[in-house]
């Protein structure tokens, strides 16, 4: 008896919240958003710009997942193959996921949008995607590859800044110059430049070999470092000959990884770096004090790289259309680059209270916006991640005393095998 | 039998209690074989079938025959990893077997503070491996490690100055494998101690009354009591030395110029590297077939041990 009195008092509620819910939820839509790499401060902001998306746009849920770097695109490659692909992801691999059947060409979205919006956004990216992939993705992350200096040790050695462009032959003086025995026992204090030796070597190689004319692959996404067999030894010398003024000298630098360096930096035993935007927060946890001394100047062999969000082959595309102008709108892509520590894509921020006044942030800007500087391979070649290493091992190999001749033979030849498989 | 039956039904018509408690016990291990099933036993099919077959990025998975297998055939790196495994395999478990011997005979010997030293010898077994690693990392570091300060600032050799201990070809590997002994010797150093203080003290004083001096005692009286210790611990420790990665990944990656590589760094920069899982499962395969053949051995092993005994 009790039961059913409790049934009954029951199926008002019941039928109300079926009522309520059942039409609210056919209007409902949830979008899938992965991010692979992104560190906490940075995946932070982004779930804030979506809560902000979610409160202005009701009824589209945005469901984020911020994977690990080493798992991602094995991640979104099952995802591919089992028919999962999220409506929205974040990559600078275009080529890769095109072949697998899982982009959309979302020159129509492009079109939708405000012309100004589009002309504001770092063009470099967008050229090369029209004459590849098409505009699979829209920009949301740069990144400028430059050299960090430490301002007092300049000072010190009684060296100008220099104010243009420097070239490579201009760093390797300036590092002959920085290099110096500090309290006069014999042996060097402080180096001129921090050179990683072994893993992520690839992006100080890169910078050099892009400058001397070389090139991963084409605009078909076809590996052709075959052909700057030349430009790939050049590289190589280079790394070998700045290793003079890295401390430890090239044995040394061959251990020496991408955390080892910026801890070099930290201590001021290395005068400058090869980096991005992202090392100033490093350093303010490393050594505050040394982060207020660091300075990034202008390079004339700097590259640049770009992170995009993709708009896959989703039903819900007017939804994603709509986070995708939401989150490009100015004081957004700010916020979430600050938080990454990548430089926003679009010329039109510099008055913005987060970029006015920081020199550092001007000079990357600067560095990103330039027009003669290489754009990072990733944004088209397939493989690249699974490439890099046989740079790493070249690198290696001639900082051990190899031959710059032999290491660039092996290299190509493991590269050209790898790709072709 | 069917007389017996039917001169005693009651026999046949009442289950045995043995066989009810083993069906009672079968029926609480099934659950456990269930998820050992579905978590190691359909994994190894699986990765045998994608061996197998083609897996391009995002793409459809094809049949690809013996191709990976030929593949990997004419890889230099399957080689290198081999090559480093076995002997991974043979330092990391002789140097383990031979300290944990030393050092149980030094605990057994009657030292002071027995207790405390066994209980600081636990310490690097029960720190988990990331932790231990990251110790390490620091102490083998060039430019900041204790070691090359001991060595170059202290004992004033200046080669070591600067020295990447796991960042340089010549010395990565060995790095690792000294921080591997250093990680599984006090678990062996237990099991042997254990394994020492079982051998009948009377042994020992028969031994010395008929004139064996130390050396005739440890050949005849320490090891073949150590004996069944000793094949066990050296089987297990083959297997699970065989399957080496968290450290090597922690410390090395697998570098300097694959220096350090073994068939489990390989098998994960194949899978999550470069992203080749057909390759990864292919290499995988060949591992399975060569741990297959050491557990053959192991369990033939303890049949033997058990006639023995």
């Amino acid at each position: 008896m009790l039961k059913r009195r409790t049934m009954f008092a029951a199926l008002p509620l019941i039928g109300a919240l079926a009522l309520g819910s059942v039409p609210a939820m056919a209007d409902d839509v949830t979008l899938r958003l992965w991010s692979g790499g992104f560190n906490k401060e940075g995946q932070r902001t982004l779930r804030e710009v979506i809560s902000e998306f979610e409160a202005e746009n009701p009824g589209i849920e945005i469901e984020y997942t911020a994977w690990a770097w080493d798992k991602y695109r094995a991640q979104l490659s099952t995802a591919a193959t089992l028919g999962e692909v999220p409506d929205m992801w974040i990559d600078g691999l275009m080529m890769v996921w095109q072949d697998a059947g899982i982009t959309a060409d979302n020159a129509d979205l492009y079109a939708q949008m405000p012309p100004e919006t589009v002309a504001a956004f770092a063009q470099a990216p967008i050229d090369v995607m029209e004459k590849s992939t098409g505009l699979v993705s829209f920009p949301l992350m740069g990144i400028a590859w430059t050299i960090a200096y430490n301002k007092e040790l300049f000072a010190e050695r009684g060296i100008k800044v220099p104010t243009e462009p420097i070239s490579l032959e201009q760093l390797m003086e300036l590092s002959e110059e920085l290099t110096f025995d500090r309290n006069d026992d014999g042996r060097n204090d402080v180096y001129g430049y921090g050179l990683i030796g072994a893993r992520l070597s690839s992006h100080f190689f890169n910078m050099i070999f892009y400058k001397r004319g070389g090139e991963w692959v084409d605009l078909e996404g076809n590996l052709i470092i075959d052909q700057y067999r030349d430009q790939f030894i050049e590289a190589l010398v280079y790394m070998r000959d700045i290793a003079e003024f890295t401390p430890g000298g090239a044995t040394a630098a061959v251990g020496r990884a991408y955390e080892g360096t910026r801890a070099l930096f930290a201590q001021e035993r290395v005068a400058m770096i090869a980096d991005v935007g992202e090392v100033g927060s490093v350093l303010l946890d490393l050594s505050p004090a040394v982060a207020e001394k660091m300075g990034f100047l202008r390079v004339d062999f700097g590259f640049n790289s770009f992170d995009g969000l993709l708009v896959g082959k989703t039903e819900h595309r007017d939804e994603a259309f709509e986070f995708v102008k939401f989150y490009t709108e100015p004081d957004r892509l700010v916020r979430i680059n600050d938080s990454l520590g990548s430089i926003t894509p679009r010329n039109d921020v510099a008055d913005h209270p987060m970029i006015a006044g920081n020199e550092n942030l001007a000079t990357l800007a600067e560095q990103l916006a330039d027009p003669t500087a290489s754009l990072h391979p990733g944004l088209l070649l397939s493989p690249y991640g699974a490439l890099r290493p046989a740079i790493w091992d070249a690198v290696a190999e001639v900082l051990l005393g190899g031959d710059p001749g032999e290491a660039a033979d092996k290299a190509i030849a493991t590269m050209t095998a790898q790709f072709a498989q | 039998m069917a007389d017996i039956a039917q001169a005693h039904p009651t026999v046949q018509a009442r289950p045995s209690r043995v066989g009810q408690e083993t069906r009672f016990a079968q029926a609480l291990l099934a659950p456990a074989a269930v998820i050992v099933f579905i978590v190691m036993i359909l994994p190894i099919f699986a990765n045998i079938y994608i061996s197998f077959q083609s897996t391009p990025w995002g793409g459809e998975w094809s049949f690809a025959g013996t191709k990976n297998f030929e593949v990997l055939a004419n890889e230099p790196l399957l080689y290198i990893g081999f090559t480093n495994t076995l002997i991974w395999i043979v330092v990391v478990t002789t140097g383990t077997i031979v300290l944990s011997f030393f050092t149980a005979a030094l605990l057994d010997s009657g030292i002071k503070g027995k207790q405390f030293i066994v209980f600081l010898l636990l310490v690097p077994w029960v720190l988990p491996i990331p932790v231990s690693a990251v110790g390490w990392v620091w102490i083998y570091n060039g430019d900041f490690g204790i070691l090359n300060y001991v060595l170059a600032d202290v004992l004033g050799i200046e080669s070591a100055y600067g020295w990447a201990w796991t960042g340089h070809p010549d010395t990565a590997f060995t790095s690792v494998m000294i921080t591997e002994i250093w990680r599984k010797f006090p678990f062996y150093t237990i099991v042997t101690l254990a394994a020492l203080q079982t051998i009948p003290k009377t042994l020992y004083e028969a031994a010395e009354m008929d004139g064996a001096g130390p050396v005739a005692r440890f050949f005849h009286v320490t090891l073949p009591g150590l004996k069944p210790v000793f094949v066990i611990v050296i089987l297990l420790n083959l297997i699970w030395t065989f399957q080496a990665f968290p450290m090597i990944y922690l410390l090395t990656g697998g570098g300097p110029l694959n220096s350090s590589q073994v068939m489990g760094t390989l098998i994960y920069y194949l899978s999550f590297g470069s992203l080749k899982f057909d390759l990864a499962a292919a290499m995988g395969t060949v591992t399975i077939g060569l741990l297959l053949v050491i557990t053959v051995i192991y369990i033939q092993f303890q049949k033997i041990m058990a006639r023995q005994r």
